[in-house]
């Protein structure tokens, strides 16, 4: 038998949440559409009733009346023409109104994901729960928001129908409403159990969902075609995203049989109560207890029993399983944010005079078993410019991170001219740094936006014509080298990037890398971080990028990380990363001298351009 | 073409499709494709019967109230009645069920041929816009669309025989019944199939917005840009982005939505006239005497039966024809596009012996107008070691992606050993490769597939496995890692370690060593690597050369010491070509480049 994890207090709960959530939502951005929508809701139950009613009377009168017998069915006549337009309505307004709340709810409810995203600690995405939290919204967004519209007004026109229909069944007999009454009741229970139940084992699913997404985007991606063609991995990866998918049928399946023979144990409930209800009508016809036009109303009355039931049981269970959906979101909106006010206060950093201090400072990344970096104490002074060199995985972009303030130190202190990093707003500390990231973002937008990103006021005007591009941005991407190529594109600023979207231009990896690049001098920032800026420049262009950087350098501070050591000496110091911790420190000349880890790399790489020496390979 | 033009196509064209389906879901499962016709036809069949019960109940409690008839007679025919609503209660769930399960399978199929068809796609395709629009149309609910079209040929089906029946049975009373409610729904049917056409079309011209949209929002919740978007602080503005767009597609579904209300009030006017007319036209049948109060009390059962049955048949016919069989056709044409067999061609096995040889060949991207190579000549010998050298945007992986066969020249040709590389099979082409791309893929699986995946045949060998680790500095990755090789890596499903950018290198590196190839690729193997490693890679690049070709993209131009050849590219052309003396001697492009880099080690 199955086991029903959810009790019934914490059902209510879910329910009553969901609904102050979504009342708030409705409060907040449709107020009028709700209102109508509830109001059309409830006159469209109103139909049912007046239709059965009116026909009973009308077959009545047919039966019963002699003379005159048009004037007697007139009312009648029009009860039920009236009924059939009220119900016409349900269909036409009813649709329209959901429509257009639906939209102005996921409006709403998509502002508040996104805003959300973006106000999250940085760390939180290196967690697995925040993508199952995200697909949750977006599955609020693309279907559970339009059926818990539909059955809350199935709900509510069934409610008031159902009443209706109550009123005409205790005419005949007080038994009916009752025994109706129970098998609503009984229904509602078990089908909110059954859908239930289906929900939390399609939420469990969520991560093969996830899986089976990843390979599909994987195996229709732009980026991984030319990889998959040559290594012929179509085949293997497709039938990997088959195994996924065939373990998801097999676990979907399991729980849809359960629930679908829950559902048929429903209805054959309901159909023996309907039978029940069938024939004690019948009964209390034959013995004249009921007219015979009575007999008709009530049993098309039946059946939209049935339907009502039904909808009644439909819209409660699917409202107790939306509203788990709900009460995720609400979880998801509730992460805590790292810009709220509380985190920060405004404070003088500019210009810095102390510079940054990190005090024994250590980082594990949400999950990992070990840090990252452990027991880092160092300065950055204003106007330093400092070098982070080391092996892949030693640290180094970690620490960049911390520096820039996107990480938040798990243990230690960062703190900037003597006050805690932790003390001021986020929002103010990133004003005055900037960086390259090495895996930098590459924005399907246009060229203009891709370098007005680092400076939003930019873009209120929306991507200018070359001839009126702002200075700061052409500057920028002169800073950088972009320009040179940016006049060789087909609408210069204005041009559209990735293959994805109409006319758009795809850049080779080095012009998306020097887009990077003018995005970040595009900044009035005191400290800059360049982490690997020129993985993918050619010789001319990093020696621009490093002039250039040279020069930003003045006056402000620098943090470089490169493998390229003899870019590395340009630096005031060095700092030598190993396995998360620091383990050389100092000059380009202190640390040749003491003839350790850096000495032995920076020659390795020297030999490349020593035409005398024999080539260490 | 025209959005328009394509929607114009006429109703019998597309009625082609439909045999098509049917064949594709006997296909995925035929004992679903039986259960779902034989219920819908006995559905059908069981509308006219409740109809007719029905009015002998009427007639039945009838004669007992009168006295002419024992109470046993009106039991029966109630619990007939019954007795049948429970047998199509339980039709009904049963087809449920089946129907549920039918999707899901449906709906891999659907899919696996989708990214079948992907995988066979010439890469160029990738290159166009209109590639992006139209995998996205052929997955847009398709699978909804497929399985609805079937089952409401099958209702339809149903339909028309339960039509048929009901309409005999209310022609019974009068002729005059069953025309006032056919014309009555017939002229509001017309409205509802011209607006599904309307909404096929306005999803079409949407899809690139739509695109847009689903874009923004990748940008905003996804790691890639998560960082940036904190520290430059343009979060808000992509959301003000992403509401403008939204609120632009609202805006016009919302258009449409208030079309069809209006389209749909005339049509459901126009129902409730002939019901009305029907009803009026019954109690003149009944005054007349040509008909009884039994089967007035039927009337109502079998018009609304009628009605809706009717509704339903246009309702089904409009959306099939104008609406699910174009996003059907949509996905059918994708499937059968451009494909590249990969198996069709001449296979060579044996290895190459004199060399490649590119001969004038250029190459331009689809759609874009200068050309990205230009009549380039050169030739590459087995055994060879090459550098590749230019600025960036010179050409150089185009060069190589030409040269793997996953680009075609526009003019000229590449051959291998005097044989076009087109007349080769693609797959025995892509075999002899083995290739680190400047754009390698962080899959998010285990360690040991990332390393395999350069070569799935060989996913025994062991020994293999840990040599290409060894050799590309891997292991030392490796050794680090939670659970060693069967450690899962990246954050996008499951809880598995990220790995920095260098060390996602190095497995890229691992996966190329690991194949078995006659030529080696490297697109800027060590861009993210420290010194070691980068030490480590061109090491390899003078040892592979023993038995393998080697061409090699690089920036450090100290490793291009290590080449026989070096060829540099400028803007599409070949402009120097030596070795590294010769082209250091000569003075040109290549020795400013390399003075430039080797002034920083002095």
């Amino acid at each position: 038998m199955i086991q029903w994890a959810v009790p019934a207090s914490r059902q209510t709960q879910i329910i009553r949440e969901a609904v102050v959530y979504i009342a708030t939502l409705l409060w907040n951005n449709a107020r009028i559409t709700g209102i109508l929508f509830l109001l059309q809701a409830a006159c469209s139950g109103v139909a049912n009733p007046l239709i059965v009613w009116s026909l009973g009377s009308l077959i009545d009168v047919l039966a019963q009346t002699q003379d005159n017998i048009w004037l007697a069915a007139l009312p009648w006549l029009v009860g039920i023409a009236m009924g059939f337009i009220l119900r016409s309505t349900d269909k036409i307004a009813g649709t329209y109104i959901a429509t257009v709340l639906r939209h102005r709810l996921h409006t709403g409810i998509q502002r508040q994901v996104y805003e959300q995203a973006i106000a999250l600690p940085l760390a939180v995405f290196e967690r697995p729960e925040y993508y199952h939290k995200l697909e949750n919204s977006q599955r609020i967004l693309d279907g559970t928001l339009v059926f818990m519209l539909r059955a809350v007004g199935t709900l509510i026109s069934a409610a008031v129908g159902g009443a209706g229909v109550m009123l005409l069944f205790a005419q005949a007999h007080w038994l009916l409403p009752v025994l109706i009454l129970a098998t609503t009741m009984v229904r509602s229970v078990l089908s909110t159990r059954a859908s239930l139940r289906f929900l939390q084992v399609n939420y469990s699913r969520s991560p093969l969902r996830r899986e089976l997404s990843y390979w599909a985007t994987l195996l229709s991606s732009r980026e991984a075609a030319a990889e998959l063609r040559v290594f012929g991995l179509g085949r293997p990866l497709l039938d990997r995203w088959r195994g996924v998918f065939d373990r998801y049928l097999a676990d979907v399946a399991s729980a849809r049989l359960q629930v679908g023979l829950y559902r048929l144990l429903n209805a054959a409930l309901q159909e023996l109560t309907g039978l029940a209800a069938l024939l004690f009508l019948i009964l209390l016809a034959l013995q004249g207890n009921i007219s015979l036009g009575m007999l008709v109303a009530l049993l098309y009355a039946l059946v939209s029993v049935r339907l009502m039931v039904q909808s009644i049981s439909y819209g409660i269970s699917e409202l107790t399983g939306y509203g788990a959906d709900f009460a995720r979101l609400r979880e998801f909106l509730a992460l805590e944010s790292e810009l709220k006010p509380q985190h920060g206060s405004a404070k003088q950093l500019r210009p810095l005079r102390r510079g940054v201090q990190f005090h024994n400072v250590s980082f594990t990344y949400p999950g990992a078993d070990r840090p990252a970096l452990a027991g880092i104490n160092f300065t950055l002074s204003p106007g330093e410019s400092l070098a982070l060199v080391g092996e892949n995985g030693a640290g180094k972009t970690t620490l960049a991170k911390l520096l820039l303030g996107l990480y938040r130190p798990t243990h230690g202190k960062i703190s900037v001219d003597g006050v805690d990093l932790a003390g001021i707003d986020p929002r103010q500390w990133r004003r005055e740094v900037t960086a390259v990231f090495q895996d930098f973002g590459r924005y399907p937008t246009t060229v203009y936006e891709n370098i007005a990103y680092a400076d939003v006021s930019l873009l209120r005007d929306g991507t200018p014509r070359d001839a009126s591009v702002p200075s700061p941005v052409l500057a920028a991407s002169a800073k950088s080298g972009a320009d040179v190529f940016i006049r060789r594109l087909p609408v210069g600023y204005a041009t559209q990037l990735g293959k994805e979207f109409e006319a758009g231009v795809e850049l080779s990896a080095g012009q998306w890398q020097r887009l990077a690049l003018a995005r970040a001098y595009l900044r009035n920032a005191q400290i800059v971080v360049l982490d690997e800026p020129t993985a993918a420049l050619d010789a001319r262009a990093e020696l621009a990028v490093y002039q250039q950087f040279q020069r930003a350098a003045t006056g402000r501070s620098a943090v470089l990380i490169s493998h390229r050591l003899g870019v590395a000496r340009l630096a005031d110091r060095i700092i030598v990363l190993r396995a998360g911790g620091i383990a050389e420190e100092g000059d380009h000349d202190t640390l040749l001298g003491w003839d350790g880890e850096y000495a032995r790399m920076y020659r390795l790489q020297a030999s490349w351009y020593d035409d005398e020496a024999e080539v260490v390979a | 073409m025209t959005v328009a033009n394509l929607a114009a196509g006429h109703h019998r064209h597309r009625l082609r499709y439909l045999p098509r389906i049917l064949a594709l879901m006997w296909m995925v499962n035929r004992t679903a494709v039986l259960f779902v016709a034989f219920l819908s036809i006995s559905i059908g069949l069981l509308a006219v019967a409740e109809v007719h019960l029905l009015r002998q109940l009427v007639g039945s409690v009838q004669e007992v109230v009168a006295g002419n008839a024992p109470i046993i007679a009106g039991m029966f025919w109630g619990g007939a009645l019954g007795g049948l609503a429970f047998l199509i209660a339980a039709a009904r769930e049963l087809h449920n069920l089946v129907a549920d399960r039918h999707q899901e399978t449906l709906r891999r199929y659907i899919e696996q041929r989708c990214y079948r068809q992907i995988q066979q796609m010439p890469l160029e395709q990738f290159e166009r816009p209109e590639h992006y629009d139209r995998v996205a149309r052929a997955r847009q609910g398709i699978e909804g669309r497929l399985f609805s079209t079937h089952r409401f040929f099958w209702e339809s089906i149903s339909s028309i025989v339960a039509l048929v029946a009901i309409g005999i049975y209310l022609g019974q009373f009068h002729w005059g019944l069953p025309i006032i409610v056919v014309a009555g729904t017939t002229l509001g049917v017309f409205g509802l199939a011209r607006h599904s056409r309307q909404q096929y079309l306005l999803a079409r011209q949407q899809t690139l917005q739509q695109r847009r949209h689903t874009m923004l929002g990748r940008v905003l919740t996804g790691r890639e840009a998560a960082s940036e978007i904190r520290l430059f602080g343009f979060g808000d503005w992509l959301i003000e982005q992403a509401e403008r767009v939204w609120h632009q597609l609202t805006t016009e579904r919302l258009r449409l939505a208030g079309a069809e209300a209006r389209v749909t009030s005339l049509s459901d006017g126009l129902n409730v006239l002939a019901y009305v007319a029907a009803i009026v036209f019954g109690i003149w049948l009944l005054t007349t005497g040509q008909a009884g109060i039994d089967a007035y009390a039927a009337f109502f059962l079998a018009i609304e039966t009628f009605q809706s049955r009717y509704q339903q048949v246009a309702l089904h016919v409009s959306s099939t024809l104008y609406n699910d069989l174009l996003y059907i056709r949509d996905f059918l044409e994708f499937v059968d596009g451009p494909r590249l067999d990969l198996k069709k061609g001449r296979r060579r096995p044996a290895p190459i012996m004199q060399g490649i040889v590119f001969d004038d060949v250029s190459f331009t991207y689809p759609g874009s107008e200068q050309s990205a190579l230009s009549h380039l000549n050169l030739s590459i010998q087995p055994g060879q070691r090459v550098a590749l050298v230019g600025e960036n945007g010179a050409g150089k992986t185009t060069l190589v992606k030409l040269l793997m066969g996953l680009y075609r020249p526009t003019s000229g040709r590449i051959l291998m050993d005097g044989i076009e590389l087109q007349e080769l099979a693609p797959q025995d082409w892509y075999r002899r490769f083995g290739t680190i791309f400047q754009d390698f893929i962080r899959y998010q699986t285990t360690v040991r597939d990332n390393i395999t995946f350069g070569w799935v045949e060989g996913t025994g060998s062991e020994l293999a496995l840990l040599g290409a680790a060894a050799r590309s500095g891997s292991d030392e990755v490796i050794a680090t890692l939670p659970d060693g090789w069967n450690t899962l890596l990246g954050k996008e499903f499951h809880d598995g370690t990220e790995l920095s950018v260098g060390q996602w290198q190095k497995l890229a590196i691992a996966r190329a060593y690991f194949r078995p190839a006659e030529f080696l690729i490297m697109d800027e193997p060590a861009s993210a690597l420290d010194a070691k490693a980068e030490a480590a890679v061109y090491e390899h690049f003078v040892q592979m050369a023993e038995d393998c070709t080697v061409v090699m993209i690089s920036h450090r131009l100290g490793s291009c010491q290590l080449a026989d050849r070096i060829l540099v590219l400028h803007q599409g052309r070949l402009v120097e070509e030596g070795t590294h003396p010769e082209l250091a001697a000569a003075g040109g492009e290549y020795a400013s480049l390399y003075e430039l880099q080797a002034g920083w080690y002095r």
